[in-house]
C-alpha cells in the first residue's frame, strides 16, 4: 500500500482540454513531486493557465484525469481549494473591502490563526492595511492576494504569474520564502514568463509548447543535458548531416558560415564526430541557461536568414 | 473639401455609427418589454382593482423609458465598467466629440423606439384597447428625453452604475413634482381641470432636460480629459506606502455562513436601502391611500422585488467578484443559501409589514373589490391576499435572482430584468387563468429559478455560467411546467360527465310532450308610449322641475306600470321585477299608512297588488331558471300580504280569491320550473368544453347562472362548472317532481353543493331554510339572485308553498251574510 506522502502532489495523465475552435491542452502527462517547486514554462497561449484552472477545478478536461493531493479536482473542486493556495493571473477580490477586512472575511473560510498569518504577511509586504483595495496599485493588489493564498500555510501553492507587480525587492523576498516553504514539505506550482526567477527557485521544469507538455525534467538534469554547438563552416551552402539518437536537436540556427545548435542528451563520442565532419572548420561547446532552452523548445529550428 | 474636415466629419460618423451598434441589446430588449407589459397590464388590473388597472397605452410607452435606462447604462456606464472609456479617451478625439456623439446616438435610439412604439399602438388598436392621445404620447417623448440627458449627466459624474441608476430613478420625478409646485403656485386660483397637466408636465421635462446638458457637458469633458488634484497642506500628506502604524481593529471571528451574509449586507449597502425607500413608498402609498393607487403600490413593489432579485447574485457579476469565494472553496450550496436567507428575509419582512398596515388600514374596503363572492374582508382574507402576493412577489424575486445570475452585466441586470421577470410572471398568471388553473401554481415560477440557481452554482462562481446553460435550464422547466400544465389539462377533459339517466330519459320525455312550450323572460313590449309618455308627465314641462306632489308622481309611476302591463303579452324579465316589482312592493307597504280615505287606500292598495300580481304571473312564464326565483320571490311578498291583517283587509274579495287560487296551484308552479329546467338542461347540453378560453364560456347564454357555476376559464373548471351545473338541475328535477314528499335531503345538498354567501332566505347555508314567517327580508336581496350570485331553486321547498296551499278563499258577500245569519242563529 502506498502512502499518501508518496503520493505526488499533482498527477496529470493523457489530459485534453478543447474550448469551441481550439484545443487548449493535448495528453498532457506530469507529475509533481510533494515538496518540490514545480514550474510550468511556456509562451502566451500555450495552456498554462488553462492547466492550472484544470487542477483547481475551474475547468472540466475533454479527455483525461487529474489528481490534486489525492482529490479529484472535478468532482472535488471544493475540497481541494481549500487545501491549496491559489493565486490566479487576475486575482479576484472584493475591492470595497480594505485590506484587512477582506483578510478577517476570509479567515471565516479557513482555520484558526489564518488572521494573524495574514496580518503578518500583509506587514512585511508593507501594505497599508486600513486602505481599500480598490485604492491599491497594482502590485500592492498582488500582494494581497499573495498573503491571502498563503497565510492558511497550504499543502500546496498554485501561483499564476505571481510576480507580475511586484518590485525587485518583494519579488525577491517572495522567491525566497517559497524555497522556506518547499523546505517544510509543501509543494508549490509555478507558472511564470520570468524564466531567471524560475532557474532560481524551481527544482522541476516543464515546458508547454501548443498545448503539449514539450519538455519535463529536473532543473538540475536539464541544465546538463543540454548543450549549445557552435559549428564554424567553411562555405555557408555546406550542409551538414543529422545528429543521430540518443542527441536531440532541439534548435538548429545558420548565420552566415556560422551554425548554432541546442542539442540535448550529446555524447563526447557524438562530439568528435560532428568535429570531423566535411565541411565543419571548428566546434566548441557552451553550456545552455533556462532561457535558451526555454527558446529552442519554443522556436525549433530555424531557417537561414534572407538578406532583403 | 478640406481633408482635415472631411476627416473630422469621418470620424464622426464612425463615433455615431458605433455608439448605435453599441445600442443594439436595447434596441432588442424593447419589443421585450413591450410584450412583458402587455402581459403586465390586464394582469395588474385584474390582481389589484379594474378600475385602477393600468391603461393599455402605458404599455406601448414604457419600452421607451427602459430604452432610456439602458442607453444611459451601456454608452457610458458600461464603457466606464470594462474601461474602453479609457481606450477611447487615449485616441485622438475631442473629448466633446465623444460626449456629443454618445447623445446623439441616444437621441436617435430614443427616436427610434418612440415611433417604434407609436406605430405599434395604432398598428395593434383593433388588439388592444388603445386610444391615441397625442399630448401624452409627447410627454412620454419628453420624459424619455430627459431621462436620456439627466442619466448621462449622472453616468459621466458618477463612479458606480448602480448608484447612477438609482440615483437617475428618484432624478426622473423631480419634474412632475416642478409641475405640481408650478400649478400650486401659478394656477391656485384656476379649478384643475382648466389646465392640462400633461403638456405643464411635458414642458418641465423638456425645460429640465435641456438644463441638464450643461453638466452633460461638463461632467463628460471631465470624465475623458486628466484627472485634477489637489494642493494639499505637507503635514496633511499622506505617502501612498506609508504603512499603518497602529494595530490593526480587534475583530472578532466569524463563521463562514455570518461572514457571507456580513459581506452580502455590506456589499449592496446602497441598493438595499433604494430597494427598502421603494418597499417603504409603497407601503406607505398602502397605508395613506389603502387601494385607491393600488397599480402604482404593485409595480413599486414588485420593481422593489425585482432588484432584490436581481442584487441576489447580480451585484457580483462586475468584475465576477465572487471568483473570490470560489479560489478559496467556500461551499456553492452555503453561499446559495445564505443569499437566499438574506433576500428572502427582506422579503418576508416587507410582507409582514404590509399585513400589518393592511389589517389596519384595510377593514371596511369593498368586499367586491377582491371578487364578488368574497364577502366582507376578514382577517382570513387579508392573509390569503398577502400569501397571494407574496407568491407572486417570491415569483418575481425568484426570476430576477435566475437571469440576474445569468446575466453577467449590471446595465442589464437594471433596466432589462425587471420588465422580463415581471412579464414572465404576469405572462405565467395570464396562462393559468387562461387554463383554468389555480393562480396559485404561479409559485412553480418561483421553484424552477431558484433550483435552476441552485444547480449552476458552482458554474456561476468558476465564472462558467454561459448561454448554454440558461438555455438548457429553460428547455427544461419549459418542459416540465408544459408537462404538469397539460396533465392537468388533459386528465378532466378524458373523465366523462357524471349524467344521471332516468332523469335524462325523464326530461327528455317531458320536452317531448305537448305541455312543453319554452318562453323566454323579456321586457314590456318595445312601444314608444311604454316609458316615454308616462315618465314625460312627472315633469313640469316649463320648468323642468320635479313636480311638488311627491305622491301625485308615485301615482304616476303606478299608472305607467298598468299601461305597460296592458301591453305586454309575453313573458317578463327579472330587471322589471327589480324596478317595477320592486316599487310596487314598496308602495303597497305605504299605502295603508297613507292619511287618505279609507275607499281611497283601498282602491290604492287594490291597484298596487293587482299590477304586481300580473307582473309576477308574466316572470313566472319565463323559462330561464332563475327568472323562476324571482316569481318565487314575488310569490312570497304576495303570500305575505296575504297573511297580514292590515294589508289583507284592504284586498278586494276578488282580488284576494284570484291570488289565493293561483298561489296553491303548485302543479302550475312546478310545471313552470321544470320548463326552465329542461330548457336549461337543453343548453347545458349544447355546451362544449375547451382547452382554450374563450370569450363567454359556460355563460349557458342568457340562463344567467349564478357565479360560481360560471366557467371563467377553460379546461378543468369548465368541465367543473360543467358537472355542477347538471348536478344542480338534477337535483333540482328531483325536488320539481315530488312536491308531497319532504326532501330535506335534497334540499341540504343542494345547499351544501353550492355555498353562496349572502344567501339568508329560502335555503340557506348548510341545508338550513326558513319558512314563510322568516322572508320579510327576501326582497333586499333580490338583486344577487338577478346578478347570479343567489343560490337557484333556494326557495323551492322552503315551506311557502305548502302555507299558499292552506289559505281559505273568501266566500262571496251574500253566501258570507247567511253563513253569518246561520252562526247567530245556531247561538241563539
Amino acid at each position: 500500500m502506498v502512502e499518501e506522502s508518496d503520493n505526488p502532489a499533482i498527477q496529470v495523465s493523457q489530459l485534453g482540454v478543447t474550448f469551441p475552435g481550439c484545443v487548449a491542452l493535448r495528453n498532457v502527462d506530469l507529475q509533481v513531486p510533494k515538496g518540490t517547486v514545480f514550474a510550468l514554462l511556456g509562451e502566451n497561449g500555450a495552456g498554462k493557465t488553462t492547466l492550472i484552472r484544470v487542477l483547481t477545478g475551474f475547468t472540466q478536461p475533454t479527455t483525461g484525469q487529474c489528481h490534486v493531493l489525492g482529490l479529484n479536482p472535478v468532482r472535488d473542486a471544493v475540497q481541494v481549494r481549500q487545501r491549496i493556495g491559489y493565486v490566479s493571473d487576475a486575482p479576484a477580490m472584493y475591492d470595497w473591502m480594505r485590506v484587512d477586512e477582506i483578510g478577517w472575511f476570509a479567515a471565516s473560510f479557513y482555520p484558526d490563526g489564518y488572521l494573524e498569518r495574514y496580518r503578518e504577511l500583509i506587514a512585511g509586504y508593507e501594505v497599508p492595511s486600513d486602505r481599500k483595495i480598490r485604492h491599491l496599485s497594482k502590485g500592492q493588489r498582488a500582494k494581497v492576494a499573495l498573503g491571502l493564498a498563503l497565510a492558511h500555510d497550504p499543502e500546496l501553492l498554485i501561483l499564476d504569474e505571481p510576480t507580475s507587480g511586484l518590485d525587485p525587492l518583494v519579488r525577491r523576498e517572495f522567491l525566497e520564502s517559497l524555497l522556506d516553504r518547499v523546505a517544510d514539505g509543501r509543494t508549490v506550482l509555478l507558472s511564470s514568463h520570468q524564466i531567471s526567477e524560475v532557474e532560481r527557485v524551481a527544482d522541476q521544469v516543464a515546458i508547454l509548447h501548443q498545448g503539449q507538455v514539450r519538455l519535463l525534467d529536473s532543473l538540475q538534469n536539464l541544465r546538463d543535458s543540454f548543450v549549445e554547438l557552435t559549428i564554424g563552416l567553411s562555405d555557408p551552402l555546406v550542409s551538414l548531416p543529422e545528429l543521430e539518437a540518443p542527441a536531440e536537436v532541439f534548435r538548429s540556427q545558420i548565420n552566415g558560415r556560422q551554425q548554432r545548435m541546442v542539442v540535448r542528451d550529446l555524447s563526447p563520442q557524438q562530439l568528435e564526430e560532428v568535429k570531423g565532419w566535411n565541411g565543419v572548420e571548428h566546434v566548441s561547446t557552451h553550456a545552455t541557461s533556462l532561457e535558451d532552452i526555454f527558446t529552442a523548445c519554443l522556436r525549433g529550428k530555424q531557417t537561414p536568414k534572407t538578406s532583403g | 473639401m478640406n481633408p482635415q474636415t472631411s476627416k473630422l466629419r469621418l470620424m464622426r460618423w464612425r463615433l455615431l455609427g458605433k455608439e448605435l451598434r453599441q445600442l443594439f441589446p436595447i434596441f432588442a430588449a424593447a419589443p421585450v418589454a413591450l410584450i412583458a407589459f402587455l402581459f403586465l397590464v390586464p394582469t395588474i388590473g385584474e390582481f389589484t382593482n379594474i378600475r385602477s388597472g393600468l391603461p393599455w397605452e402605458l404599455a406601448f410607452q414604457l419600452p421607451g423609458v427602459v430604452f432610456s435606462l439602458g442607453a444611459v447604462g451601456l454608452l457610458v456606464c458600461q464603457e466606464k465598467e470594462q474601461r474602453s472609456l479609457q481606450w477611447l479617451a487615449a485616441l485622438p478625439i475631442p473629448p466633446l466629440e465623444i460626449v456629443w456623439g454618445k447623445l446623439l446616438a441616444g437621441i436617435v435610439g430614443v427616436a427610434l423606439v418612440w415611433m417604434t412604439s407609436l406605430l405599434a399602438s395604432l398598428l395593434l388598436q383593433p388588439l388592444f384597447p388603445v386610444q391615441l392621445d397625442l399630448a401624452q404620447w409627447l410627454l412620454c417623448l419628453a420624459i424619455n428625453l430627459y431621462i436620456l440627458v439627466v442619466g448621462l449627466a449622472i453616468g459621466w459624474r458618477m463612479e458606480s452604475t448602480l448608484g447612477a441608476m438609482f440615483l437617475l430613478l428618484l432624478v426622473a420625478f423631480v419634474p412632475p413634482g416642478v409641475a405640481q409646485g408650478i400649478s400650486y403656485v401659478a394656477f391656485w386660483e384656476t379649478t384643475q381641470s382648466d389646465i392640462n397637466s400633461h403638456v405643464l408636465v411635458s414642458i418641465c421635462y423638456l425645460t429640465l432636460g435641456i438644463a441638464a446638458v450643461y453638466p452633460l457637458r461638463r461632467w463628460g469633458q471631465r470624465a475623458l480629459t486628466a484627472t485634477r488634484t489637489k494642493n494639499v497642506n505637507s503635514t496633511q500628506i499622506r505617502l501612498p506606502y506609508r504603512v499603518t502604524t497602529s494595530l490593526p481593529k480587534r475583530r472578532h471571528l466569524m463563521s463562514p455562513a455570518t461572514g457571507l451574509i456580513w459581506q452580502m449586507a455590506r456589499q449592496n449597502v446602497w441598493s438595499l436601502t433604494v430597494i427598502s425607500l421603494m418597499f417603504a413608498i409603497s407601503l406607505g402609498q398602502l397605508a395613506i391611500y389603502r387601494l385607491e393607487h393600488s397599480t402604482q403600490i404593485a409595480m413599486i413593489a414588485a420593481l422593489a422585488t425585482s432588484w432584490l432579485g436581481v442584487m441576489t447574485f447580480g451585484s457580483e457579476a462586475f468584475k465576477h467578484q465572487v471568483r473570490f469565494l470560489a479560489d478559496r472553496g467556500v461551499s456553492p450550496a452555503k453561499v446559495w443559501w445564505t443569499r437566499q436567507l438574506f433576500s428572502l428575509s427582506i422579503l418576508s419582512l416587507f410582507g409582514l409589514l404590509g399585513l400589518a398596515i393592511a389589517m389596519r388600514v384595510l377593514s371596511g374596503i369593498e368586499p367586491h373589490t377582491f371578487g364578488p363572492n368574497s364577502g366582507e374582508l376578514t382577517f382570513v382574507h387579508l392573509l390569503f391576499l398577502l400569501l397571494m402576493t407574496l407568491v407572486v412577489l417570491t415569483s418575481v424575486y425568484a426570476s430576477s435572482q435566475w437571469l440576474g445570475q445569468h446575466f453577467q452585466s449590471a446595465i442589464l441586470n437594471i433596466a432589462i430584468v425587471p420588465p422580463l421577470a415581471i412579464g414572465a410572471v404576469t405572462f405565467t398568471i395570464s396562462l393559468l387563468r387562461w387554463l383554468g388553473i389555480d393562480i396559485m401554481f404561479v409559485g412553480l415560477l418561483a421553484i424552477f429559478p431558484m433550483v435552476g440557481t441552485w444547480l449552476s452554482m458552482r458554474a456561476w462562481m468558476d465564472g462558467r455560467l454561459g448561454f448554454r446553460s440558461a438555455a438548457v435550464q429553460l428547455v427544461v422547466t419549459t418542459s416540465i411546467v408544459g408537462l404538469v400544465m397539460g396533465s392537468l389539462i388533459a386528465w378532466p377533459l378524458l373523465r366523462p360527465l357524471n349524467i344521471d339517466p332516468t332523469i335524462a330519459k325523464e326530461m327528455q320525455e317531458f320536452q317531448e310532450s305537448p305541455t312543453y312550450k319554452p318562453t323566454f323572460g323579456g321586457g314590456y313590449q318595445q312601444t314608444e308610449t311604454m316609458f316615454g309618455v308616462p315618465r314625460r308627465i312627472n315633469l313640469n314641462e316649463d320648468t323642468e322641475q320635479l313636480p311638488v306632489d311627491f305622491r301625485n308622481r308615485l301615482l304616476q309611476e303606478v299608472s305607467r306600470i298598468e299601461h305597460d302591463l296592458t301591453l305586454a303579452d309575453n313573458a317578463l324579465e327579472s330587471s322589471v321585477y327589480t324596478i317595477d316589482g320592486m316599487f310596487l312592493e314598496s308602495l303597497a307597504e305605504l299605502v295603508p299608512h297613507w292619511d287618505m280615505e279609507t275607499t281611497e287606500r283601498a282602491t290604492l292598495f287594490n291597484r298596487v297588488v293587482r299590477a304586481h300580481f300580473q307582473l309576477l304571473r308574466r316572470i313566472r312564464c319565463s323559462c330561464r331558471i332563475h327568472e323562476q326565483d324571482i316569481a318565487d320571490i314575488a310569490e312570497i311578498w304576495l303570500l305575505r300580504q296575504l297573511m297580514l291583517e292590515d294589508s289583507c283587509r284592504l284586498l278586494e274579495d276578488q282580488l284576494y280569491n284570484e291570488i289565493v287560487s293561483y298561489l296553491a296551484d303548485d302543479l302550475a308552479r312546478q310545471k313552470a320550473r321544470r320548463v326552465a329546467l329542461v330548457s336549461t338542461r337543453t343548453q347545458l347540453e349544447q355546451q362544449r368544453m375547451s382547452i382554450w378560453h374563450s370569450e363567454n364560456p359556460m355563460r349557458l347564454e342568457s340562463l344567467s347562472i349564478p357565479w360560481d357555476l360560471h366557467g371563467t376559464t377553460a379546461a378543468a373548471r369548465n368541465r367543473q362548472q360543467l358537472q355542477k351545473a347538471i348536478q344542480l338541475i338534477e337535483d333540482l328535477w328531483v325536488l320539481s317532481a315530488e312536491p308531497n314528499q319532504s326532501q330535506d335531503e335534497i334540499l341540504r345538498r343542494v345547499a351544501q353543493n353550492r355555498k353562496t354567501p349572502a344567501v339568508n332566505y329560502g335555503i340557506g347555508q348548510m341545508g338550513r331554510y326558513f319558512r314563510v314567517d322568516d322572508v320579510a327580508d327576501v326582497t333586499p336581496n333580490i338583486r344577487g339572485i338577478d346578478y347570479g350570485w343567489g343560490l337557484l331553486g333556494q326557495q323551492w321547498r322552503a315551506g311557502w308553498e305548502t302555507q299558499a296551499q292552506r289559505l281559505p278563499k273568501r266566500l262571496p258577500v251574500s253566501e258570507a251574510s247567511t253563513l253569518n245569519l246561520n252562526v247567530k242563529g245556531a247561538k241563539e
